[in-house]
């Protein structure tokens, strides 16, 4: 509670929501919403986590540990980290790994969407659609619910684990690709429990389908990679649903980053005119259907969302549906398993600049790297889906509280914190509880 | 079970009695963690028995370092912690009371927590640390021994 005040004129209405922390989201944030006679007057999500100084770090460091030191910027999806940089890096050095790689680079991001995703759907953001407190309380009500998550979860630590040496931070990943590739029959030893789990995400997508979801609508411009074949993972072109379609070392040229006052994460907006956009698997979801397995356009069909989803409420719905496409590409991938001819290529000398973007489970991450002749980072950037998503959620609490003042204090803070949920920001490393302000003038 | 982190001073206490232990109680199932709460969740699944050796943190527990405090974690006097915290915060507390929640706690559970003072980046434990846990892996060598 800030319990800051606030200027009033004589007669005015004043009401001021605060949450100094929000809780079930990665890290330390804070909602301040005005409203002032019955009108909304600012909007403002804090991020007060202190900046953390990653691109400082890399700089001096030989470009073979990046993936190890960027790994380190998040617990919950490292390998989107890690790729990230070892894509720029390769793109550099002109270093182009064989299809069996690639193919274990995609069961590497289908481990990490399903540990993070489902680690949302289920424990940070389920307890906001059915009323309860945490996913703990959730369990005693619902306690088969709670265990279909924590297995399907587990399925896809497995993944991660098996590849990348270790379930949170993995250490097999390297420019080039891989230190060691493990044998074909670890991996075959997945699939009757991720054949399990696939069942399971069809179950995970009627149940969200089912839940009392929001009414709520908006116009957004939606940014994603895209693919000539494939659902997005790390390739592609940037694409928008306002007719951008740039290579992804173009990125600069249409997002820039605004640093605000009440935040200490980057404010990221579409060029020339500052507006907001949004990433994330709505934006994947909703410029790449037709990339989708046919079982997940099946399913998606039988939840009638075989359309645009511009409700931001429904991205757990979405959120499901990709953790659904995940098992079943992970299914497919080791069923035919493509054994790559080395586990990595050799990393040449050189320097340059590298620039790679890849669909992070949170959304689009974008890397750049200028390197010396020595192999050594000179210069880092690095532009996380949360930065970008930024202004887009709070465009969309300014929207919520306009039209819903008149819900109580309880349930419109509530209900502004579901919104923010809606995304699965990752502030990154804190723990808070949630306390509130509702001032009337 | 031991939790622990071998890269963070005193946590590194946990994989320190399952070194230890791995040599004294071989025929014992050992299982080292690291704390992710799915991953503890699943091995908590079909025990009869269970011990979990983990680090504290001395000061926030009001303990001297290398104290040993032995918890019975089906105590209903424990109380229940919130699981409304940042995913990055999970841990062995939270997931006993998702496992309690889902009645899935082993009968027979037991934590035994090492109270730590240093928990900063490097390897190692300190003096009062190792102690205890010697104190520790001594006493389960005697009890399951000849399990």
């Amino acid at each position: 509670m800030t319990g800051k005040d606030i200027p009033i004129r004589a007669g005015l209405k004043t009401r001021r929501i605060d949450v100094d922390y929000l809780a079930r989201v990665e890290g330390e944030g804070a909602l301040m919403v005005d409203v002032v006679d019955g009108e909304l007057r600012d909007v403002q999500l804090k991020i007060f986590e202190p900046p953390r100084f990653f691109e400082a770090f890399l700089q001096g460091r030989a470009l073979t540990e990046a993936p190890d030191i960027t790994a380190r910027i998040c617990g919950i999806c490292p390998v989107a980290y890690m790729m990230t940089a070892v894509h720029a890096l390769e793109a550099m050095l002109g270093i182009r790994p064989d299809e069996g790689i690639r193919r274990l680079r995609r069961l590497l991001y289908c481990g990490e969407w399903i540990e993070s995703h489902v680690l949302h759907i289920y424990m940070l953001h389920a307890p906001d659609f059915l009323g309860f407190d945490d996913a703990i309380t959730l369990a005693r009500e619902h306690p088969d619910v709670v265990k279909r998550g924590l297995r399907m979860k587990k399925a896809g630590n497995d993944i991660v684990k098996l590849l990348g040496g270790r379930e949170i931070h993995p250490i097999n990943v390297r420019v080039g690709g891989f230190y060691k590739i493990p044998a074909v029959a670890t991996f075959t030893a997945l699939l009757d429990e991720l054949k399990w789990a696939r069942d399971a995400a069809a179950e995970t997508v009627f149940w969200a389908a089912g839940l009392d979801i929001p009414d709520m609508h908006r116009d957004y411009e939606f940014v994603a990679l895209r693919h000539d074949s494939d659902y997005p993972f790390s390739e592609g072109r940037i694409v928008s649903s306002r007719g951008l379609d740039v290579e992804m070392a173009q990125y600069p040229n249409h997002f820039a980053e605004h640093q605000v006052p009440h935040s200490n994460a980057l404010h990221s907006v579409r060029k020339p005119d500052n507006t907001p956009y949004f990433v994330g698997p709505m934006a994947r979801y909703n410029l790449n259907r037709d990339r989708l397995s046919s079982a997940t356009r099946k399913l998606a069909c039988e939840v009638g969302f075989d359309r645009t989803v511009d409700n931001p409420f429904e991205s757990i719905v979405v959120r499901a549906l990709e953790v659904f496409q995940a098992f079943d590409e992970a299914i497919g991938l080791i069923d035919n398993f493509f054994v790559p001819a080395r586990a990595a290529e050799v990393v040449p000398a050189g320097g340059g600049v590298g620039v790679a973007a890849t669909e992070a489970p949170r959304g689009l991450l974008f890397h750049r790297y200028e390197v010396g002749e020595d192999g050594l980072i000179t210069l880092a950037n690095i532009v996380p889906p949360t930065s970008q998503n930024q202004l887009t959620i709070e465009e969309d609490l300014r929207d919520l509280v306009a039209s819903n003042l008149r819900l109580s204090e309880r349930e419109l803070t509530m209900r502004c914190e579901q919104a923010i949920r809606n995304y699965d920001p990752c502030i990154s490393c804190a723990t808070h509880f949630l306390r509130l302000q509702l001032r009337h003038g | 079970m031991t939790v622990g982190n071998a890269y963070r001073g005193d946590d590194g206490v946990g994989p320190y009695v399952f070194t230890r232990l791995s040599e004294t109680l071989p025929g014992v199932d050992l299982v080292a963690s690291d704390g992710e709460v799915s991953g503890l969740i699943a091995a908590f699944e079909g025990c009869d028995e269970l011990l979990l050796i983990d680090a504290v943190d001395a000061v926030g527990a009001g303990l001297c370092p290398g104290s040993v405090i032995w918890l019975d974690a089906n105590d209903p006097a424990l109380a229940d912690v919130g699981l409304r915290a940042s995913t990055h915060a999970m841990g062995v507390a939270e997931a006993i009371a998702l496992a309690r929640s889902l009645g899935s706690l082993p009968d027979r559970f037991t934590v035994i927590a090492i109270a730590g003072a240093c928990f900063g980046q490097g390897q190692g434990l300190s003096a009062d640390v190792t102690a205890a846990a010697d104190r520790v892996v001594a006493e389960l060598s005697g009890r399951y021994g000849h399990a």
